[in-house]
């Protein structure tokens, strides 16, 4: 049975619950006078029915769904040949792969040697109990819940006191799901960044200026020193999102100055979804839009300026060079992206500057840009800078349009023209295809992604508390 | 017309006509047959009304009778409302405010304002009272600068306050002497007229006798029209006194009369309490 | 500073308060640079928007320019007859004995026989690769659908290669210089392309293969139902987690919540969560589901997990700005009812919400179907043909297929990529104008 049809067989089973409990209740209530002896509606009470029934179910299915694979395998691995206990760590894991391969009838036990049949076998056996034995058991708790919670409907009992306290217990279950991924977010990327730093040390991380991670895996030696150097990468990722922060603070700061201070309601009423439009693009198809129009464009532009320069004689255009995945193309496309972002957050706090500290400039006789530039302005000005730093938390988060634009290459430098390569991409070319979870290379990834977490989470920590100051400073 | 037999509603419905003495010889603004519309809504009922030199004139009226509308009228103040339209002829020294060849700016350097609240900007006191200098590029240098804030603020009475901490924001004084200082940063540019829009509404007792006395001392030199809703205000600081009932102006006189001696019947029952 | 400035400048501060006609003078001398700056400074507004209207037409007309040819697919009508000795292949053949027919030589053969002139290997080999590889199949499909066309000659409308396709739909009959051709033909090829279009064989019809197939290696084979179905897929599991809890997480802090600490540093990381890169969603998710507990990977399941942790503060956001918005008169008036706290936010605070709660959720969904790099790091940029058909199945998203395509060098993955990208900013600006209907129907104003 698979897991869908036992989430319908569970959801039937508890309607069916609830319409036993409500039936029963009218029974109970019919010789003592009608619903109204009750100690509460009938509704309650079937609700108190069918949470017995549904809540222990899916909890069943949630955690035998969640422990069985480790179970199994632990399982499998004490029939494995003595040989094969002594393995390493990684061996071993590679090793129950293809044993799960081998049971699941990818490749054929000769491949993997005879003395493994028992082991194969022992897999199958046991999936094959947990699959029989998951739907058993989760059905049996389910009449089990729905029996009990049937027992409990009495005059005199009032569900809706148990009802409302389940209801209230989900509520805060639902509410600690922030707070679990949040601990899910921190342990993951933690844990195995403290298995890379095993490997690689600390400093020679954060400080070497040296990436390569694919030497990595054939020698773990050259793997200690020098290879792992995150400083490129910061560099290439600050070098895109300043090019990106260029473009799209003024632009979006003098849109939403124009749009809320000088624009008719019409023109703001076109204006402003249309640039909405942008924050709603997907992050790939700007990604696309980098690769294939910006990246050739400026290449092109950027050649017709080199045979200019040496048409010419001057020396320093006639040498240059732009590379076909460029740190500007990545940088101007993703500007254009948060160009919206920048506006709508400049929009909410020139807004929130009231309007008599207009008034008592333009009752001085300020122009209208006099106003903005020298009181509406300074005074916006913390509530800018929050904007700016989350527009710059965003950058540095942003992840496909250098995927697809940006490169690969691991250079310190500060030209826009060259390939750069930034902390994401290399986060998500470590960990795309297939990975051993041991290997200094995927571990990387991970320690870049503690990098990144915190680095983000510092500037939105310092942003919205600047943001709410600055509020707080006009309410 | 025996005025005793009409309800309230009844007179402002008819056309009418201003009791007392709207007009002046030589006044500093004259402003004839003046609507204010908001949107389709008519907020000003066709105001006659001439603002002498160096006087002080205040408007009274229930709330929501036009008196603040039309103070902003007067500097153009209205303009940043989309909706607003103005009808008639509001001349100052016989020049008209409206016509398309003033510029705003201009206007309003001639024509200052201070607001009900304290609105001094979030920078420190030197920096708001030389603001207007600096936009209109009043003085020459720094010196200059310097002595035309102290000016400024000598002629405000705040001088003695707040000399030793030019440089601290100014947010962080009392209301009063926010309000001072607003009066100070209109006063820096020497404008003709000043308008004040319920200046003393925000601030307590105390203070508010401080600027009643200021406005009082400001009236030599400048032109002062204000809006109030206490009678005794109008009563303590000026010398005609202009009411207001439902967007027309009911009577304007010397203050002594309209509170004495009320020639129309609305000014006497909004005097008396009966309505208001 | 010496005493004498000092007494020139209060000489002229003096002046400036006695003679109102010197400051006029004043005054006017700076009123042009200011009327200037005034002007210089609309400008910059101006321009400012019209930069960014310029990039969202830009942005669009570029992609549809690239993307609209995906949408025709050039055909070539050929006469085929099924040689029943050739395939060894009658009308009363079964399905078994026509699958173990040799469809493949049969094609090729019939080519030849339309161009006895090539004669060399190497150009029959080019002359097959006209035609797109799965003809034989699609042959084969069309005899197992109907036997009774063994022995007949019919008119059967062949998918021309990418390159054909791309030469006749770009460069075909405009006048060009020599290098300046799109796509990659040899001579051999063009001839024969041009003597197609001569006789008028060669047509384009709406490409329903886009809509129809799964990704493929061969670009006009290449389609996005795979990929959308896939999309589908993981958004459902999305919506199904992420609208209830995300409303119960709402009421809860809104509603239940007492003032504490747990309060305070739930609500915390709900506010830092909604800032967290998505790549790091994707770390999560693959450290988490699919290393720790063991789930597999490339599929929907576990891509609507990853969303849901990702969309969750988003739709918790505006959830809470939606109940925050019912007046506390009406939890008063049912309060003073009777009512429980639970009733009272069923019955009266949840359904005045819920039009906000939905607009939120649409504006979540919105950002999941577009979201790339997590679902990258969970495997689900598999190259995965078949058409999955649960939440279990391997599968890729529509996203992820336009990441992957966009790699591809061929010109026709290109025009493919934007097709594809035009469906999926279709699909958002559906949803997004979804969201903005809903909220002006069912917003109530207090």
């Amino acid at each position: 049975m698979n897991l869908s049809t036992l989430l319908l067989i569970i959801i039937l089973g508890s309607a069916v619950a609830y319409f036993a409990g409500y039936t029963r209740s009218q029974q109970i209530a019919k010789p003592i006078g009608g619903v109204r002896n009750l100690a509460t509606l009938p509704t309650y009470y079937a609700s108190m029915v069918s949470l017995w029934a549904l809540i222990p179910a899916l909890l069943v299915v949630f955690f035998w769904s969640v422990l069985d694979g480790s179970i199994i395998s632990s399982l499998v691995k004490s029939s494995l040949p003595s040989e094969a206990k002594q393995l390493s760590d990684e061996n071993l894991s590679l090793l129950m792969s293809q044993v799960g391969n081998v049971a699941s009838g990818i490749g054929s036990i000769e491949s993997l040697g005879s003395e493994y049949a028992p082991a194969v076998d022992r897999l199958n056996s046991l999936t094959a109990i947990s699959n029989e034995a998951m739907p058993l058991l989760t059905i049996c708790i389910l009449v089990i819940g729905a029996l009990w919670g049937f027992r409990a409907i009495k005059a005199s009992n009032n569900a809706r006191y148990t009802v409302e306290k389940i209801f209230n217990m989900m509520l805060l279950v639902c509410s600690s799901i922030a707070i679990f991924t949040t601990f899910g977010i921190v342990f993951s990327v933690l844990f195995e960044s403290i298995h890379f730093f095993q490997k690689v040390p600390f400093f020679d991380f954060l400080l070497g200026t040296h990436w390569s991670p694919q030497i990595a895996i054939r020698a773990d030696q050259a793997a200690a020193s020098g290879s792992f150097g995150v400083l490129p990468l910061i560099v290439g990722t600050l070098l895109i999102s300043f090019i990106a922060l260029l473009i799209a603070v003024p632009v979006g700061l003098m849109s939403a100055i124009y749009l809320s201070e000088y624009a008719s309601a019409r023109l703001r009423g076109i204006v402003k979804p249309t640039l909405e439009i942008l924050a709603g693009v997907p992050t790939v198809v700007y990604g696309f839009f980098a690769a294939l129009t910006v990246a050739p464009a400026i290449r092109q532009y950027g050649d017709r300026l080199r045979d200019w320069g040496a048409d010419n004689g001057i020396e320093f255009l006639a040498n240059l060079a732009v590379s076909s995945e460029s740190a500007l193309a990545a940088g101007i496309v993703m500007g254009v992206m948060i160009i919206p972002f920048v506006s709508s957050l400049s929009d909410d706090v020139i807004n929130a500057v009231p309007q008599s500290l207009r008034d008592g400039s333009y009752g001085l006789g300020a122009t209208q840009s006099e106003t903005i530039k020298k009181v509406v302005f300074p005074a916006a000005l913390p509530g800018v800078v929050g904007g700016v730093l989350l527009a710059a938390s965003r950058a540095i988060g942003e992840t496909m349009i250098v995927v697809m634009a940006a490169g690969l290459a691991a250079k310190m430098t500060i030209n826009p023209l060259e390939a750069v390569t930034t902390v994401t991409v290399q986060i998500v070319t470590l960990l795309i295809g297939d990975q051993e979870f041991d290997s200094a290379k995927t571990l990387a990834a991970f320690a870049l992604g503690l990098f990144l977490f915190v680095i983000t989470l510092v500037l939105n920590i310092v942003a919205l508390k600047v943001v709410k100051k600055y509020r707080e400073q006009y309410e | 017309m025996n005025l005793a037999q009409h309800t309230t509603a009844e007179i402002v419905n008819e056309t009418y006509q201003t009791s007392g003495h709207p007009l002046l010889e030589d006044p500093k603004m004259r402003i004839r047959n003046t609507n204010v519309f908001y949107g389709a809504k008519q907020a000003i009922f066709d105001v006659n009304l001439d603002i002498g030199k160096n006087q002080v004139i205040s408007m009274i009226g229930p709330s929501g009778c036009g008196k603040s509308t039309f103070l902003r009228c007067l500097n153009r103040m209205n303009d940043t409302i989309d909706i607003c339209r103005i009808e008639g002829q509001l001349l100052l020294e016989e020049q008209d405010i409206y016509d398309k060849k003033i510029d705003v700016v201009e206007l309003r350097a001639r024509v200052g304002m201070v607001f009900q609240k304290p609105n001094p900007f979030p920078k420190s006191i030197y920096e708001n009272v030389a603001y207007g200098a600096r936009i209109h590029g009043l003085t020459d240098n720094k010196v200059q600068l310097d002595e035309l804030v102290e000016t400024s603020l000598i002629r405000c009475g705040l001088w003695k306050e707040v000399k030793d901490r030019l440089g601290e924001p100014a947010t962080g004084l009392s209301g009063g002497q926010q309000q001072r200082l607003c009066i100070a940063r209109a006063i820096a540019v020497n404008p003709e007229v000043i308008l004040m829009d319920e200046p003393c509404s925000a601030l307590d007792p105390i203070a508010t006798a401080t600027v009643e006395e200021l406005i009082h001392e400001l009236s030599e030199n400048f032109t002062i029209c204000i809006v109030t809703h206490s009678m005794q205000q109008a009563a303590r600081v000026s010398q005609r006194t202009a009411y207001f009932h439902l967007g027309k102006l009911i009577e304007v006189n010397d203050t002594s009369q309209v509170f004495t001696n009320p020639e129309h019947q609305l000014t006497e029952e909004y005097i008396t309490g009966r309505i208001g | 500073m010496n005493s004498s400035t000092k007494t020139d400048a209060s000489r002229a501060v003096e002046a400036l308060f006695d003679d109102r006609e010197l400051l006029a003078l004043k005054r006017a001398a700076a009123l042009k640079r200011r009327n200037r700056s005034e002007k210089r400074f609309r400008w910059a507004g101006r321009l400012s928007i019209t930069f960014g209207m310029a990039c969202v037409l830009f942005l669009f007309t570029d992609i549809i320019s690239k993307g609209i040819g995906a949408f025709t697919q050039t055909y070539v009508d050929v006469e085929i007859t099924f040689d029943q000795d050739q395939l060894g292949l009658t009308p009363q053949s079964t399905e078994l004995e026509i699958k173990a027919a040799s469809f493949g030589s049969f094609f090729k053969k019939a080519l030849r026989e339309q161009y006895p002139e090539v004669t060399e290997r190497k150009e029959k080999r080019q002359l097959y690769a006209l035609f797109s590889s799965d003809m034989p199949l699609i042959l084969r499909n069309m005899v197992i659908a109907n036997p009774a066309l063994m022995g007949t000659t019919q008119t059967v409308s062949m998918i021309a290669d990418d390159d054909f396709d791309t030469y006749y739909k770009h460069s075909y009959g405009r006048d060009q210089d020599e290098g300046d051709q799109i796509g990659r033909l040899s001579d051999l090829q063009e001839s024969v392309v041009d003597s197609l279009v001569k006789s008028g064989a060669v047509v384009t019809k709406f490409n329903t293969i886009l809509f129809t197939n799964s990704t493929s290696s061969e670009p006009e084979l290449a389609g996005i139902k795979g990929a959308v179905i896939g999309s589908i897929l993981t958004l459902l599991v999305t919506l199904a987690l992420s609208f209830p809890i995300a409303v119960a997480t709402a009421i809860y802090l809104e509603e239940f919540a007492p003032t504490n600490k747990l309060t305070d540093f739930i609500e915390v990381n709900i506010n830092n969560l909604a800032a967290v890169p998505s790549v790091i969603f994707g770390l999560l998710g693959l450290a988490i589901f699919i290393n720790f507990f063991g789930m597999p990977r490339s599929v929907p399941l576990i891509g609507g997990f990853v969303l849901t942790l990702m969309t969750l503060p988003t739709i918790i956001i505006s959830s809470r700005a939606a109940i925050k918005a019912v007046p506390p008169s009406i939890r008063e008036a049912a309060y003073g009812m009777g009512a429980s706290k639970m009733q009272t936010v069923l019955h009266h605070v949840l359904p005045l919400a819920m039009p906000g709660m939905l607009t939120g959720t649409i504006i979540g969904m919105a950002q999941a179907l577009g979201e790339t790099a997590p679902l990258l790091m969970i495997g689900m940029v598999a190259f995965i043909v078949d058409t999955p058909t649960g939440i279990t199945d391997p599968a890729t998203v529509l996203p992820v297929q336009i990441y992957l395509w966009s790699d591809s060098p061929e010109r026709m993955f290109v025009e493919k990529t934007s097709a594809a990208i035009m469906v999926l900013l279709a699909f958002l600006i559906f949803m997004n104008g979804f969201a903005v209907w809903l909220r002006k129907r069912l917003e109530r104003r207090w």
